[in-house]
């Protein structure tokens, strides 16, 4: 009993640590990707690759409103066989960047999640994005590593749990759409006012 | 941006301010796989530079000869420093395909995603109609400007309040496939300016408010027929509401445009309308598949535009910034 009474309130005191200007910087970024038709891709290892899994679903799918554009979001850890056809030929350290090289345009936005901040994979990808002009994403925990220093937005989780960072990413997650979520209702609400068109100018 | 070109199917007529916001109005139409492309790029120097059919360099928005892309910049802010050019599938004027709204609604889009600016299709088509109807006073409806921002094959209707509700109208796999199969389009050879027929339309909407009436009425029945999967019950409708639509104003049909049309009927067209206010363009013929070739005999010389209903609205197809 007295582990799980840790585990909550430990987890509980980082999430109110949680850096909330830079989420809503990030999603300002993607809201701006959507708006100009941008790519997203999004990639992680282990939980992170489930967690990069279930941002590109509800990314892709929880938006969605009609008479508003759509996100194109892209997973890069859900290909088994271009995964491993890039693992066994190129080295795993370049199963994300390769695919990246293929599909990115300048301004896409490209996020890696790791918990260390180290995945190798993760790094060569961002790096690959940069070189392409893209918008770079990250989510880390402990000291943020080297991807933390790397990314142009770097969304920081402040703990040495690897199952707290996990989980506070796969909230972060679900922050960042749902509140997408929220505006692009409300945007799609917004009118200009009517014309108002005096009857005797048309039926004179 | 690429912003679809439409076919109006029924209603036409009853989205005119002066009519629906008295009685309410409808229409049923589809978007098509023809489009009005806008593109909008940043200039080295402050000019602004118009592209279309002919090519404006100027130094302020008022100076734009091209009405509705001055008033989509004046609208937007945008004030310096860009090109925007059009280009279509279509002539670029009377096609009677909704080509006017098409490009304004394209061009409010590519500014607003110039500016970075997400934008309903509910705000595009709302400011559209006030750049054509209330600052440059056309004597249009307002169906075209919805459904060039909504796509699909949508069914609106226009309210006594002034608020507009659009529906997609779900149909069936098959009945949509039998859609894209019969309908087909031909180019009249005549291209027409709308508003001198739209303007003998509102003229008499007094009179004719028997004619809108009945034409409403076959727009909320072609919709359940449409629902049902009745798909060749909607040709004879089509047909049926012509007849009734040729009576808002003369100038709508021409003994030569009849004739074409009743070659058509005799070879096995069950319904079709010009697809715009009338007078030239594009006409809308709707035939069972085993007719269409006697019908494409009989209407040799006039030219044949294969096309496709279109599920999307306006869209950026291709966004290259670098800052």
């Amino acid at each position: 009993m007295e582990h799980i009474q840790n585990y909550i309130s430990k987890l509980q005191q980082t999430i109110n640590g949680l850096p909330r200007q830079r989420i809503a910087d990030v999603i300002d970024v993607l809201q701006q990707a959507r708006t100009r038709g941008s790519n997203v891709f999004i990639m992680g290892n282990g939980g992170s690759a489930s967690t990069a899994a279930h941002f590109v679903c509800d990314l892709a799918k929880n938006t969605r409103q009609e008479g508003l554009p759509h996100f194109k979001v892209i997973g890069l850890t859900d290909n088994t066989a271009i995964f491993s056809a890039y693992a066994n030929d190129e080295g795993y350290e370049n199963v994300f960047a390769q695919q990246l090289a293929n599909l990115i345009q300048p301004m896409d936005v490209v996020i890696g999640i790791s918990t260390s901040g180290n995945s190798i994979n993760v790094i060569n990808a961002i790096e690959e994005a940069h070189r392409h002009n893209g918008i770079t994403v990250g989510f880390t925990g402990f000291d943020g590593g080297r991807l933390g220093q790397i990314v142009k937005f770097n969304i920081h989780v402040e703990s040495e749990i690897i199952e707290h960072v996990e989980d506070i990413h796969l909230m972060l997650e679900h922050i960042i759409v749902s509140t997408i979520k929220e505006r692009t209702r409300a945007e799609a609400k917004k009118a200009a006012p009517l014309p108002q068109i005096p009857v005797s100018a048309v039926s004179s | 941006m690429q912003t679809p070109l439409r076919i109006s199917l029924f209603g036409g007529g009853t989205d005119f301010p002066a009519f629906f916001l008295e009685e309410g109005g409808c229409v049923l139409s589809s978007a098509i796989d023809k489009y009005i492309y806008v593109t909008i790029k940043q200039r080295f120097d402050s000019k602004l530079r118009i592209g279309y059919t002919q090519t404006e360099m100027v130094d302020a928005v008022d100076e734009i000869h091209h009405e509705l892309i001055r008033e989509a910049l004046h609208l937007t802010g945008i004030n310096r420093g860009v090109e925007v050019t059009t280009m279509g599938d279509i002539p670029s004027e009377g096609s009677g395909l909704g080509s006017s709204s098409t490009v304004t609604v394209g061009a409010l889009h590519a500014m607003y995603s110039y500016l970075g600016e997400l934008v309903s299709a509910e705000r595009l088509a709302r400011e559209a109609c006030s750049i054509e109807i209330d600052i440059l006073r056309k004597p249009i409806g307002i169906q075209d400007q919805y459904i060039a921002a909504y796509g699909g094959l949508r069914f609106f209707e226009f309210l006594t309040s002034g608020e507009v509700r659009s529906e997609k109208v779900s149909v069936s796999p098959e009945a949509q496939r039998a859609l894209n199969q019969n309908f087909m389009l031909f180019f009249t050879g005549v291209s027409r300016k709308s508003s001198s027929i739209l303007q003998e339309q509102s003229s008499k909407m007094k009179d004719r408010l028997s004619e809108l009436r009945e034409i409403k009425e076959m727009a909320h029945l072609a919709r359940q027929e449409l629902t049902k999967g009745n798909i060749d019950t909607l040709g004879v409708l089509i047909h049926q509401s012509w007849e009734v639509k040729k009576r808002l104003a003369k100038s709508i049909s021409s003994s030569q445009i009849n004739e074409v049309y009743e070659a058509a009927r005799r070879s096995g067209a069950l319904g079709g309308k010009l697809t715009g206010a009338g007078g030239g363009g594009f006409l809308l013929l709707y035939v069972p598949y085993e007719c269409q070739e006697k019908v494409r005999t009989a209407l040799r010389g006039l030219q044949e535009l294969p096309f496709r209903l279109e599920a999307d609205g306006s869209k950026v197809i291709f966004n290259y910034r670098r800052t």
